[in-house]
């Protein structure tokens, strides 16, 4: 064999293993865990537009023995639920080709192993919410929760709910759904006595229940065909009725947070006689719910079981391990979506689930713990009460296990340099342990800031109590050097550091135990330098605020603006389209709208070139089946929009720092630019005025009526607002309103005039 | 001359620069155009010369049109304001000159005038308009140079009376992208003509009865047009 041959083999097996490594790796190491992306080709589902996907169906009612009616509301169902479903495909909650999606799909083969043919029509889609919830829609497509997988005790269990699922589409539920709520409008209006709308309401709600019941016992039927054990149903209703509890119920000791040096105090730790208990989940008044109640779901089911012999029967078909990943990777996850959803006090409760599972060295799950007290430090500190209700529940009202760390959290409230201690503390440790890390080095210093600069702390408050024996003889030295300084020294420069003092003093009693805590740090020469860094950070900081206040008042008298930046490349990430016609009660035009963003797409591409402006564009209209990191990458847009758009105002470090940095790394640019278009036609204004006119200038007005009379009333807007992903703050932000048409050139010319300003903004 | 350039001038210091950067129509700031502005003819309209004699004594008028060839150049000084400069020419119909106390002779005359001058646009940003394309307002201040002729006597023909006049223009309009780069524009222009009489030396009774007539009407051609026109921008 040739000398070259050779070695190319070796160099392909040598990366063949080495890739084999990192993807298994990726799988499966949960310390440096990263988090779920979609990746190999992109299914048809979001490569094919919207309005090719109806057309498709439509051809299918054509050939429908159906009556006219009956084709129109299948025709409108279609149009309906084809966008709606694809607005959820590509809103980058889905994920395609990850594990959990992979896996799913296995186990519906192995339920389908009889029915090929229906394996083949259906596809599963993981989707990146909280809530333990999976659906179907008519196409085919299932929908399986991360919430769900998370909370799954074994194979067998998702193995019930696909079953109960694909009979929702077997049975075209959703399209029944639909035409049976038509159908009952219909009726409604035409009758002379109407019924009100809770009695409408009720009856929707019973066909709804009907459809469930009937996927239950369907459901049941298919499963009993595939070997999966029969007792994992009963479980499956314990999953759905504590729905809203943790993955896992694990008892929460203050001790948790505590180490040699911090300790909490004895009334910190709820008493286990004062959590709340778990409610019976589920109420047997179902009759204004879309679903039948978890007790009667739970009844039928076990009545339809009723003398089935449940031997031979396995929770495990595909593979028990691959279901334990798999659910260990749907529980990480969750971290980062609680993250997200700033659900900060469920995250660390569930990092903490993990830990307690033998996770306590994972880095990912510490880095949620630090994440999570950093945020909340960072709210209580900046956003005060208002900012501390929207991310905390009342212990009072949490079921369960958990309610101990909700307790923990508002006693710390109680001493908002609490959070922040302990959040510094974890923070630095890691740090400690991961110095490579900038999003742990940032948040350090972020948070040494907010100690600083919030809580006005000094390097001196903490080195009093980093001897904690001789604590109280400090403090009474100090008294009796403060007490000599008062009878000696009068001057108004130290009564005032006197008052300073006193008031640090005050804020501090009763907080020895956070300082003590801080004592193994103080002496931390890394950490002495930091602190005294954050000290004049602050300083400058007050001192340019108190300059900026100056400045602005002068600004505003003078009439001056501030220096807008240049920007010469930008992100512009899934633009939209809108096209309405108010007029109808179909108001929204999807067609129309498709084809627009597709062509919106192609001027802003030809525009930016002329406005000498580089534009990196994420449109999924024009999506093949190899932009799978354009998915990625939208997704990860979406996540720190919805991250930014929760919390402006205390500037919180986003939670995939690290990911947008890379974004940013690899675009070479830090702006991303949201924009989109929306054109309406709306009913004419009053004409009054005009006829009026027309009688008063005896008739002269009457051309002008005329046109008035063919004008049509459209408007166009024009959106777009740019934001420095950096900081996320947005830099401009502006809604164009045209009483025009969206003529071409008209849309082109204001594109044009949108990117020229990023590159020129007004001075 | 010296007033013309006065004029643009000021019409240049009138247009303050409200965006560092003037986005055009996708960068382009230049519009030229070429056009015709037009509108009936109510009186004294006799496009045929022959037509003209039996009428000497009567008081007979026909229906017509006024049509005024125009050239424009804008220039897009702002998002929503132009400065350009026009050209316009124009040839009224033959009109009669009517006897007077001093002269009964009836002279049969037509005005030929070429106009210069500068316009300045301001467009509409509400109607999506940004300059030069979209719903505009315009400002004109023109010079209009006037010569007289005689319509029938050859002699007195090769002998204009010659004036010149400032006329102001108010104007309404729309310019479109027809394709690509083409415009259209269309729209109406009123414009007002100031009598120069003051200034302009009157040789003699039947010069003033020349002078008075044209001034009439090229007075009335020019006061109300409509106009369109096809141009480009770059």
């Amino acid at each position: 064999m040739h000398i070259k041959t050779v070695l190319k083999l070796l160099f392909v097996t040598l990366l063949s293993t080495l890739s084999k490594e990192v993807s298994s790796q990726s799988a499966t190491d949960f310390d440096t865990y990263t988090t779920l992306k979609s990746s190999g080709s992109l299914p048809n589902d979001i490569t094919k537009l919207s309005f090719e996907k109806y057309k498709e169906e439509l051809a299918k009612i054509q050939q429908k023995d159906l009556s006219r009616s009956e084709k129109q509301l299948e025709k409108q169902f279609q149009l309906d639920a084809n966008y709606a479903i694809d607005r959820m495909l590509l809103s980058g909650r889905v994920l395609y080709n990850d594990p959990i999606s992979l896996y799913a799909a296995k186990v519906a083969k192995e339920i389908l192993k009889d029915e090929p043919e229906t394996y083949n029509k259906l596809r599963f889609y993981s989707v990146r919410f909280t809530n333990v919830n999976a659906f179907t829609t008519a196409n085919g497509i299932i929908f399986v929760n991360i919430g769900l997988m998370a909370q799954l005790e074994n194979e067998a269990q998702l193995a019930y709910i696909l079953c109960h699922e694909i009979t929702h589409y077997k049975k075209q539920h959703s399209l029944l759904g639909f035409k049976f709520e038509k159908n009952l409008e219909k009726k409604v209006s035409k009758t002379a006595y109407r019924k009100n709308n809770q009695d409408n309401f009720l009856t929707k709600c019973a066909f709804n229940k009907n459809q469930e019941i009937e996927a239950d016992e369907e459901g049941l039927r298919l499963f009993k065909k595939s070997g999966y054990s029969l007792e994992a149903i009963d479980g499956v209703f314990d999953v759905l009725e504590f729905a809203n509890l943790p993955f896992d119920e694990v008892p929460f000791n203050k001790r948790f947070f505590e180490d040699k040096l911090l300790k909490f105090p004895d009334d910190f730790q709820l008493a286990d006689s004062l959590l709340k208990p778990v409610s019976e989940g589920d109420d047997d008044d179902d009759a204004e719910s879309t679903h039948p109640s978890i007790r009667k779901r739970r009844k039928i089911v076990s009545n339809l079981l009723e003398g089935i012999g449940k031997k031979d029967r396995k929770n495990y078909i595909v593979s028990k391990t691959e279901f334990e990943l798999n659910r260990k990777i749907a529980r990480f996850e969750l971290l980062h979506l609680y993250l997200l959803n700033h659900d900060y006090e469920y995250a660390l409760y569930s990092a903490f689930i993990l830990s307690e599972a033998g996770d306590s060295n994972s880095y990912y799950v510490n880095k949620t713990i630090v994440k999570s007290l950093y945020a909340l430090t960072k709210v209580y500190a900046l956003e005060g009460d208002d900012g501390y209700k929207t991310v905390h529940t009342d212990y009072e009202k949490i079921e369960g296990a958990s309610g101990s760390l909700y307790f923990l959290i508002e006693k710390m409230h109680e001493e908002p340099i609490a959070m922040n201690i302990l959040a510094l503390k974890r923070a630095w440790k890691l740090k400690d342990k991961y110095p490579a890390d900038e999003e742990i080095e940032k948040i350090c210093d972020e948070l040494l800031l907010t100690l600083t600069k919030e809580h006005k702390a000094s390097f001196s408050d903490f080195e009093d109590y980093s001897i904690d024996e001789k604590k109280d003889e400090l403090i009474e030295k100090e008294k009796k050097v403060e007490e000599e300084e008062t009878t000696t020294k009068k001057s108004k420069y130290n009564k005032l550091k006197k008052a300073r003092k006193e008031t640090i003093k005050k804020e501090s009693s009763g907080k020895s135990y956070l300082y003590a805590g801080m004592a193994e740090l103080v002496k931390d020469l890394e950490f002495r330098k930091a602190f005294k860094k954050a000290e004049n950070v602050a300083l400058s900081i007050t001192k340019k605020d108190e300059d900026g206040d100056k400045k602005n008042k002068k600004k505003k008298y003078d009439g001056e603006e501030e220096q807008a930046t240049s920007i010469d490349k930008v992100i512009i990430s899934e633009p939209f389209y809108y096209k309405v016609d108010l007029r109808k009660k179909e108001a929204f035009k999807q067609e129309e709208s498709e084809r627009a963003l597709i062509n919106l797409d192609e001027k802003i591409s030809r525009l930016s070139q002329l406005a000498q402006v580089d534009a990196v564009r994420y449109n999924s209209k024009t999506f093949t089946a190899a932009d799978v990191d354009v998915l990625n990458n939208i997704m990860l847009i979406n996540d720190y929009l919805r991250d930014n758009g929760q919390n402006t105002e205390s500037g919180l470090i986003k939670v995939d720092y690290k990911g947008i940095n890379n974004l940013i790394e690899k675009n070479k640019t830090p702006y991303l630019m949201n924009m989109g278009i929306l054109y309406a036609i709306e009913d004419k204004d009053d004409m009054g005025y005009h006829y009026a006119l027309c009688v008063v200038t005896a008739g002269l007005y009457t051309p002008f009526l005329i046109y008035q009379l063919m004008q049509r009333n459209v408007s166009t807007y024009i959106m777009y607002e740019t934001i420095d992903l950096r900081t996320g703050k947005y830099l401009y932000d502006n809604t164009k309103k045209i009483n025009s048409s969206d003529k071409d050139y008209i849309i082109e010319m204001h594109l044009y005039d949108m990117l020229l300003q990023l590159k020129h903004p007004k001075k | 001359m010296k007033k013309i350039t006065i004029i643009c001038l000021l019409f240049t210091a009138f247009c303050k620069g409200a965006w560092a950067q003037v986005p055009g129509f996708i960068g382009k700031k230049f519009s030229a155009s070429a056009g015709l502005m037009f509108f009936p003819a109510f009186n004294a309209t006799y496009n045929n010369r022959e037509n003209i004699l039996p009428i000497l004594g009567g008081e007979i008028s026909f229906f017509g049109m006024n049509w005024i060839k125009n050239l424009n150049l804008d220039y897009a000084k702002s998002r929503t304001t132009t400065v350009g400069l026009d050209y316009q020419n124009m040839r009224t119909s033959d009109f009669v000159v009517p006897s007077t106390s001093s002269s009964n002779h009836k002279a049969i005359r037509y005005v030929h005038a070429n106009s210069v001058g500068v316009n300045f646009k301001i467009f509409n940003e509400d109607k999506g308009a940004l300059a030069p394309i979209g719903n505009f307002q315009k400002l004109g201040l023109n010079m209009l140079l006037t010569r007289s002729y005689d319509s029938l006597d050859n002699i007195l023909k090769a002998y204009p009376t010659k004036n010149h006049f400032l006329t102001f223009t108010y104007g309404f309009g729309k310019r479109i992208i027809l394709y690509k780069y083409f415009t259209f524009t269309y729209g109406v222009d009123m414009t007002i003509m100031l009598d120069q009489s003051f200034v302009t030396p009157i040789d003699g009774n039947d010069i003033r009865r020349y002078y008075d007539a044209g001034f009439v009407r090229t007075r009335s051609m020019k006061l109300i047009n409509a106009h369109a026109s096809i141009g480009y921008v770059f």
